[in-house]
């Protein structure tokens, strides 16, 4: 078993593969006409206040490949691909044998093609990724983590994740990115080569299923990250996802949200913590086409010297989607005078009798706040430190996992050591 | 030696002069009313006591048992036994009432070279002032006056004197809002505090407080100056006559 531990999905092959290389081969040429630039995309102005060209988008993909890595416990050992009569876990070149209806049905499904010149990047790129199906009726106790590495050296990675909730079906995810190469510190004065990783992660809920997804991602003053969640949910449905993003110098997430099924259900949460010069940018597009779906999400970015942090919120509610809720909200917390911030809420509504609500705020600490905490003896550098931390503390606190919020928690605290020194 | 005085103290905020030259000493031991009209600067003086930023202090001096108040951090001063109730207690997302308290009582501790309080040793201390407020225990888990009452966020200012145990308590307009159920909970809180040691600068509109804590000196400051220093009837002759005769001889 010990060989098995670090075995990367990509070499796990199972019989069927001819076919699977056919499909593979037939997927990337698909994307290709897709993939070029000067193809104009519908969504193109989401990218107004960040550089597209910083992921060193290019035609010629002749780049190493990532290794992708499930585990369960990060902390004890690595397990190879499981299935169960609960659930199935395994590359998607062994689902496209195992499950094919259910590959071919739902691969590219949730992420078009033809919206979003990455996602067609990504498909006519990429080699092999995670599958991972409930089937309908299955209650999972215990969470599942996915975990998702660089080898060594990775200048380019195109991972892709597939989730399957069937009918009734209930899950915990936790999806890891680890945007670092995983060697050492370079030498010194040194930097490091730069990578580019375009990921996506393609969820779908059956009728009255319900996933929790917690989504980390991690890199270093190397990362150019760009990923996407996009999920179709069914009727009656619940997606709940909390993502928190730690450090990278050049991260993008976009989540695109399709609630289909009537009373369906989205809760997105982010936390973004950006130290000293890094760039995040966060996307959501919701569409409530179904009658009474509801929406809340909660965006919030602790924004350091020098670093930019953006929100761009596309809600759409149609004409079908009557008695529907949604609720978006913003928060940049800014640590420095030289921190920026840009919010750009989107609502397009199609019909009355609906809810849709949006706030944002960007800015310094409270000076009214900071002055009643000094006025009881706590000195200015710990009472920015304990509003900080009750920032932060507000989308903690509503992680329903405690393993995730304690190891969540703790990453913050150092993250947020460091930012308030510098 | 006086707790508090005040020499000719001058403050503007926004550069419009808010007190033009107050006079004023508090001796241990005793309460003393501050009353006035809307706008005529008192919720100013407290606050300028406490250091808040946007006030300026244009001339004048404070001394704090002695010493130069108006010099030092907010944090300093409430380290020394300064404490301010809040006429508009904040709202605090993300902190739990309790942690908020702890962090206080053992920034203070800590400046006094006391032990400073584990979560467990605490909760011995504040259980049986909650009580003694009348608070839901519930209270202390919610985020700093997040969802409280107008009262409830009164009762916590006055729970915060209690523990923080100040040499001068400034209360500004703690009565406003009260129901009389609620004033009276608080003027308990209050009169509990009292002592030879202590004393109280209470900031009030309305005469109804003083009922209940009864001053051993009344002031009123009309546009920006006390105009006229009593004792506890001076409190009851405003609650009949109201301020306009005292505004008279302002306007001449």
């Amino acid at each position: 078993m010990m060989e098995n531990r670090l075995e990367p999905v990509l070499t796990s092959f199972e019989p069927g593969q001819t076919n699977w290389r056919t499909w593979l081969e037939h997927t990337h040429h698909a994307a290709r006409p897709w993939s070029s630039s000067d193809r104009p995309l519908i969504r193109d102005e989401s990218w107004k206040y960040t550089r597209k060209s910083a992921f060193n988008i290019t035609d010629g993909i002749t780049l190493p490949t990532p290794v992708i890595r499930t585990a369960f416990d990060h902390r004890t050992n690595w397990q190879p691909l499981k299935r169960t009569r609960q659930w199935s876990l395994m590359s998607l070149a062994c689902a496209y044998s195992e499950h094919a209806d259910l590959v071919t049905t739902f691969f590219g499904k949730m992420a078009g093609l033809q919206t979003r010149q990455l996602t067609a990047l990504n498909t006519g790129a990429f080699r092999d990724g995670i599958f991972l199906y409930i089937p309908p009726g299955r209650c999972l106790s215990e969470p599942i983590e996915l975990t998702l590495m660089l080898s060594p050296g990775t200048t380019a990675a195109f991972p892709r994740v597939l989730i399957l909730l069937g009918a009734g079906a209930n899950a915990h995810v936790m999806e890891r990115h680890v945007w670092t190469d995983g060697l050492s510190q370079p030498p010194s004065g040194v930097n490091p080569p730069s990578r580019m990783i375009n990921s996506i992660t393609e969820i779908h809920l059956g009728e009255q299923a319900a996933l929790t997804h917690y989504l980390e991602q991690t890199g270093d003053p190397s990362t150019r990250a760009v990923s996407l969640t996009a999920a179709h949910l069914s009727t009656d449905s619940t997606y709940q996802s909390f993502q928190y993003d730690g450090c990278g110098f050049l991260l993008r997430h976009e989540h695109d949200i399709m609630l289909k099924g009537r009373g369906s259900r989205v809760q997105l949460d982010v936390l973004s913590l950006l130290s000293k010069g890094e760039h995040h940018d966060h996307q959501t597009r919701l569409v409530h086409a179904a009658p009474a779906t509801q929406s809340t999400q909660r965006i919030r970015s602790v924004v350091g010297a020098r670093a930019t942090s953006i929100y761009g919120g596309h809600i759409r509610i149609s004409p079908e989607a009557k008695g529907s809720e949604a609720a978006q909200n913003n928060h940049h917390l800014l640590l420095d005078s030289s921190a920026r911030a840009m919010s750009r809420p989107e609502l397009e509504i199609g019909v009355d009798d609906v809810r849709c609500t949006h706030g944002a705020t960007s800015g310094e600490l409270n000076q009214d706040t900071l002055f009643y905490l000094r006025s009881r003896g706590i000195d200015q550098r710990q009472a920015r430190h304990i509003l900080i931390t009750g920032f932060t503390e507000e989308f903690l606190a509503g992680i329903p996992s405690e393993t995730i919020r304690a190891h969540w928690r703790s990453n913050v605290d150092g993250i947020l050591a460091k930012l308030e020194e510098s | 030696m006086n707790l508090l005085e005040l020499r000719n103290l001058h403050v503007a905020i926004e550069g419009k002069m808010v007190l033009r030259g107050i006079n004023l000493d508090v001796p241990p031991g005793e309460v003393h009313a501050v009353m006035g009209p809307n706008g005529s600067g008192k919720s100013t003086l407290v606050q300028t006591l406490a250091g808040a930023e946007p006030y300026q202090v244009t001339d004048g001096q404070a001394l704090f048992l002695g010493k130069d108040l108006l010099s030092r951090a907010p944090e300093e001063r409430a380290r020394q036994g300064l404490f301010l109730a809040f006429q508009y207690p904040v709202e605090i997302s993300g902190l739990s009432n309790a942690y908020f308290l702890r962090a206080s009582v053992n920034a203070l501790n800590r400046a006094r070279g006391e032990p400073e309080l584990d979560a467990v040793d605490f909760l011995g201390v504040l259980r049986s002032e909650l009580l003694a407020m009348e608070m839901k225990p519930e209270l202390l888990e919610r985020f700093v006056n997040h969802g409280f009452s107008g009262g409830e966020k009164k009762r916590n200012e006055i729970l915060q004197m209690k523990l923080l145990k100040p040499r001068l308590a400034l209360l500004d307009e703690t009565d406003s809002g009260l129901d009389i159920d609620a004033l009276k909970v608080v003027a308990r809180g209050i009169n509990a505090m009292r002592d030879r040691e202590r004393g109280f600068l209470v900031v009030t509109h309305y005469q109804r407080l003083l009922d209940y804590v009864v001053p051993d000196r009344v002031h009123v400051l009309v546009n920006g100056r006390i105009v006229q220093s009593g004792d506890a009837d001076l409190a009851r002759l405003l609650e009949k006559r109201g301020y306009d005769w005292l505004l008279e001889p302002q306007r001449a």
